[in-house]
């Protein structure tokens, strides 16, 4: 079932939640509203559940407006972040809870129960209570319960938020699998933008309450709307310069090959830093001159920190760890370095 | 290895130390000193004081009004927690400094004024006795003083349970279908039960040795509407000081009891929680 929200505004008291918030969520799709604290995420997914009611705009499941509908009647399963497990009853009975106060015979609760701990792969354990279990697994039982009334729509707020980094990537893996079998309509928040990129089909930034940017996960990385957008979706470095039609001019490196801009009027130019290389020499190159300050090893990749020699702004590179080995980089050393690529921004989204 | 046995929080040995010392002090020696005057009474003796008819209808009187005292607690503290905590309204600060005042007032202050609203010519007591009510001099007279100094408990022990209740657990379950009165009695009400026997508990105990306030609202007849502390006391003026502590020894044992089974009652409902 798809979703559409229409021109929705919601304020608490001076606070300005969401402004004019229009997106729409195509069915069976799994889409990931993105943004930092404050953006009006979590007012947006709880408008959709109908836990807030907008001030203005309206809400529509497939073609029928919702916007007054209370939670209770939408159909909707929610996982709240620190799960909301009622932690009087059993794993069992939370599960069950949905499908008991609906009246269902207890033979078919006992059923779909039994079905949905097979798929949370929480067998055995339907006689614990909710603090026997673990973060993960608690966040499991929540995501079951929510889905045991086969609702038209699952709503899921920073679903992994208070888990562990592995058990958080672990549990992502696994909402991906399982939305791709059982293809319900599903929301989810973020303020993570890997979690996002690793699990959404399509990802929505917000920022202040308005929708900076919507899209496929790659289509956003790789051509963030504003300087907001690219900022939040990683480390960024940030170099003054000029730009012309021809690409942009960063103080100290005097050639960058990036996008051309038309109508340009910023200094500010982004570069990500793998967006960045190091050289050992610059010989006559564009480039910067740095020294390395320190070298830490981030998963696949090791962020080289550096210093300008020139200004002393800080300077991030991500560069392979082979790379590194080769080069024998290490921290101290006096080095170059050059642009790939780099972005500008117009000023009115300036950090 | 040395050293072990340390632990992270030190002062195990002075501070438990301290504790049972001023434990002794304050309530061992004084309820092993009752056992030890009941026991200068033979046997016999001792089961014509606690076994007559007007001790029995004392241990009766005081255990059936504590008990119905508690229980109009545990409804009247629960309606006040639920108020005191999930509605804003001008005033609250007030009444909540209000739940405590029982404790802080004299209980034979309550008992007086209770006595005089109600009896024939009293502000209540003008319309009430005409009715057959009659509130002061009478079982019912008793169990209401009751209600009143066991007032506090319940509101205390359920109140900040109640708080704790994060709001998402309330919408969860709205959102999964529950009405709002599914969401009171298969959510709620299972959260805050051990809490509330817990205030039933101290409620029911207050009501148990409660003297000051009833001595004044009753009419404290032997085998109609005196209660076992009164008894004692009309025994220590009567000089008869291990009967009085025969009674008390007594009084004492079947507390005891009934408060381990509610600790019991109430362990098995958290223990589900």
């Amino acid at each position: 079932m798809s979703i559409t929200v229409k021109n929705v505004s919601k304020r608490f008291g001076h606070f300005q939640a969401l402004d004019r918030v229009s997106m729409e969520v195509p069915s069976g799709t799994l889409v990931a509203l993105l943004g930092p604290s404050g953006s009006g995420k979590t007012t947006l997914l709880r408008v959709i559940a109908g836990l807030e009611t907008p001030d203005d705009g309206t809400v529509l499941y497939q073609d029928q407006e919702v916007t007054s509908q209370s939670a209770r009647d939408r159909n909707v399963g929610f996982v709240f972040q620190h799960y909301a497990l009622f932690r009087h009853m059993t794993v069992f009975d939370n599960i069950g809870f949905g499908l008991s106060v609906r009246k269902w015979p207890k033979e078919k609760i006992a059923q779909r129960v039994n079905e949905l701990l097979h798929l949370i792969r929480l067998e055995g354990l339907e006689g614990r209570y909710p603090n026997q279990l673990s973060g993960g697994q608690r966040q499991r039982v929540a995501l079951a319960r929510a889905l045991a009334a086969q609702p038209k729509v699952l709503l899921l707020d920073e679903p992994f938020g208070a888990l562990d980094a592995k058990v958080r990537i672990e549990l992502r893996e696994w909402l991906r699998r399982l939305h791709d079998e059982i293809h319900v309509t599903s929301i989810f928040v973020t303020h993570d933008q890997d979690e996002a990129f690793a699990v959404a089909d399509r990802v929505v930034v917000l920022r202040d309450g308005r929708i900076e940017q919507m899209g496929p996960p790659t289509e956003v990385y790789e051509h963030p709307a504003n300087a907001f957008v690219m900022d939040f979706l990683g480390q960024v470095n940030v170099f003054q310069g000029t730009a012309s039609e021809s690409g942009p001019q960063i103080t100290g490196f005097s050639d960058v090959k990036g996008t051309p801009v038309k109508d340009f009027c910023s200094n500010t130019i982004y570069v990500r830093p793998f967006d960045l290389d190091i050289v050992h020499e610059l010989n006559g190159q564009a480039g910067l001159a740095g020294k390395i300050i320190h070298i830490t090893p981030a998963g696949g990749v090791v962020r080289v920190h550096l210093q300008d020699l020139h200004s002393t702004a800080r300077v991030l590179v991500e560069m392979n760890f082979a790379r590194l080995k080769e080069m024998g980089l290490t921290v101290g050393k006096q080095v170059g370095i050059v642009p790939k690529k780099a972005r500008i921004f117009t000023p009115d989204y300036m950090i | 290895m040395k050293n072990n046995t340390r632990n992270a929080l030190p002062g195990l040995s002075l501070s438990l130390g301290y504790s049972m010392t001023y434990l002794s002090l304050l309530v061992l020696i004084p309820l092993s000193a009752c056992f030890l005057k009941t026991a200068t009474l033979s046997w016999k003796e001792m089961g014509d004081v606690v076994w007559s008819q007007r001790t029995l209808s004392a241990y009766s009187l005081t255990f059936s009004s504590a008990f119905f005292a508690a229980v109009i607690n545990m409804v009247l503290g629960f309606w006040v927690a639920w108020v005191l905590v999930r509605y804003e309204f001008p005033g609250k600060r007030l009444l909540d400094s209000l739940v405590d005042l029982p404790l802080a007032l004299p209980t034979a202050v309550a008992g007086l004024v209770y006595s005089s609203l109600y009896v024939e010519n009293g502000w209540f007591g003008r319309f009430l006795v005409p009715l057959g009510i009659e509130g002061a001099y009478s079982k019912f007279g008793i169990v209401w003083v009751l209600v009143f100094t066991g007032f506090p408990f319940v509101v205390r022990t359920v109140q900040p349970v109640l708080e704790e209740i994060e709001p998402e657990v309330e919408e969860a379950a709205r959102i999964m279908g529950a009405s709002r009165w599914q969401v009171f009695t298969r959510i709620l009400f299972p959260m805050v039960f051990p809490a509330l026997l817990t205030g039933f508990a101290q409620a029911f105990a207050r009501g148990l040795g409660e003297y000051g306030s009833v001595v004044f609202v009753s009419s404290n007849i032997p085998f109609v509407s005196e209660m076992a502390p009164v008894l004692i006391v009309a025994r220590l003026e009567e000089m008869a000081y291990a009967e009085a502590t025969a009674i008390a020894t007594v009084l004492l044992i079947a507390s005891f009891t009934m408060l381990a089974m509610i600790n019991v009652l109430e362990a098995w409902s958290k223990r589900r929680g």
